[in-house]
């Protein structure tokens, strides 16, 4: 019987990344490319030209990006067709089974991307989009959609990492008086834990109070929901560099 | 641009929605929590491996987590929830603790899946039954 260690799964790092505006979230995917990792970004936030501050010389061929608009009416398909077959005008990288673990899908920003699916979702059953409050059962299809999309990407059939970046919000927690506590930033109430649930990670870019960045990988008073596949190899608060953080895991 | 994203979104679909009926799988997680008035309940966590119904699972995500309903621990309803997770593994701690759910998690289990009302009048979509398989 194989040992579970050896399971090739067990080091496929499905990350889900928070931080609020200018953490420095999406500078960090700079650091695995300079670790030579292929890093494939849907990108839905228009925000990556922070990226090439943090890139090292010749290391900027190891990411490719496909950018939709959120505001495009056909942006929920274009995700589902680009996180399914890679194939672009000028760039071919086949179907996402084929990746290995040496490729790191990432959705910048999955908040957004949970949007687009809201949108869709409205669209199709001809409603505005400030009308989406107004329908509870619409939110139910949305959410199951998107869980549906989560767990496609989070499964067992493929071997690349992943990453979805999240925005924070503060949420009134009921149950304590209304004391706010921050969440990943999805619709609902219910998928921001749905989300967390299906990926092995979930890490926090912040600064430490004399600012240096940092990355907090395990759970902290104010956030319960952090976790890490590998907290004896990655520190607490880490390093703000996700490229060695990845190949510790794997190593 | 336009034509070639007419062309690749050509046949692009959502992912079909679980079909009601029973699997094979396991218990693939648990949630503790309380409601607002303090009660204290669980739900669980399934996976699918296979159909046993004769579902087509076509266009169907298997990772896909499946919840059970809520099984709450007050005094009243305890007993028929230890006795739900008896159906799976022998338990006779006090409940609930998180240990005794940690150990349910891997557990491989027979499972319904099917359309279950809830106290507002709303159908949803539930594990509503399972054994040790």
């Amino acid at each position: 019987m194989p040992v579970f260690s050896q399971h090739p799964n067990q080091r496929r790092v499905k990350l889900l990344l928070l931080g609020d505006p200018g953490a420095g979230k999406t500078g960090l995917l700079a650091t695995l490319a300079n670790q030579d990792y292929k890093v494939r970004i849907l990108d839905l936030d228009n925000n990556l030209g922070i990226l090439s501050a943090y890139l090292k010389e010749g290391k900027a061929d190891n990411i490719s990006y496909c950018s939709i608009s959120s505001k495009d009416p056909d942006s929920w398909k274009k995700s589902l067709a680009i996180t399914t077959k890679w194939t672009l005008p000028d760039e071919d990288l086949g179907s996402v089974d084929t990746w290995d673990s040496n490729t790191v899908l990432v959705v910048d920003s999955a908040t957004f991307w949970n949007d687009v699916c809201m949108s869709q979702v409205l669209k199709e059953n001809g409603v505005a989009d400030d009308k989406a409050g107004f329908d509870r059962s619409l939110w139910d299809v949305m959410r199951k959609r998107f869980e549906n999309q989560i767990a496609r990407l989070t499964s067992e059939k493929y071997n690349f990492h992943l990453i979805l970046i999240a925005h924070l919000r503060l949420i009134e927690n009921q149950k304590t008086g209304g004391i706010l506590k921050s969440f990943p930033s999805f619709l609902g109430q219910q998928l921001p834990t749905i989300v967390a649930r299906y990926m092995n990670n979930v890490w926090l870019a912040s600064r430490t109070k004399d600012g240096k960045p940092v990355l907090q990988t395990q759970t902290t008073r104010d956030m319960g929901y952090l976790k890490c596949s590998a907290p004896h190899r990655v520190t607490a608060e880490a390093p703000f560099d996700l490229g060695a953080i990845f190949k510790q895991i794997e190593n | 641009m336009t034509d070639f994203w007419s062309k690749t979104l050509e046949g692009v679909e959502d992912i079909r929605e679980i079909p009601p009926g029973r699997y094979l799988g396991y218990v693939s997680g648990y949630k503790l929590d309380v409601t607002q008035d303090n009660k204290p309940f669980a739900v669980l966590e399934f996976k699918a491996r296979e159909a046993l119904s004769g579902q087509d699972l076509d266009g169907v995500e298997l990772n896909r987590a499946l919840r059970s309903g809520r099984l709450y621990f007050t005094d009243a309803a305890a007993k028929y929830s230890k006795a739900a997770l008896r159906k799976i593994a022998d338990i006779n701690d006090k409940l609930p603790s998180k240990e005794i759910f940690e150990n349910l998690v891997g557990c491989e289990v027979k499972f319904d899946y099917k359309a279950e009302k809830a106290n507002n009048g709303k159908e949803y979509m539930n594990v509503t039954s399972w054994i040790a398989a």
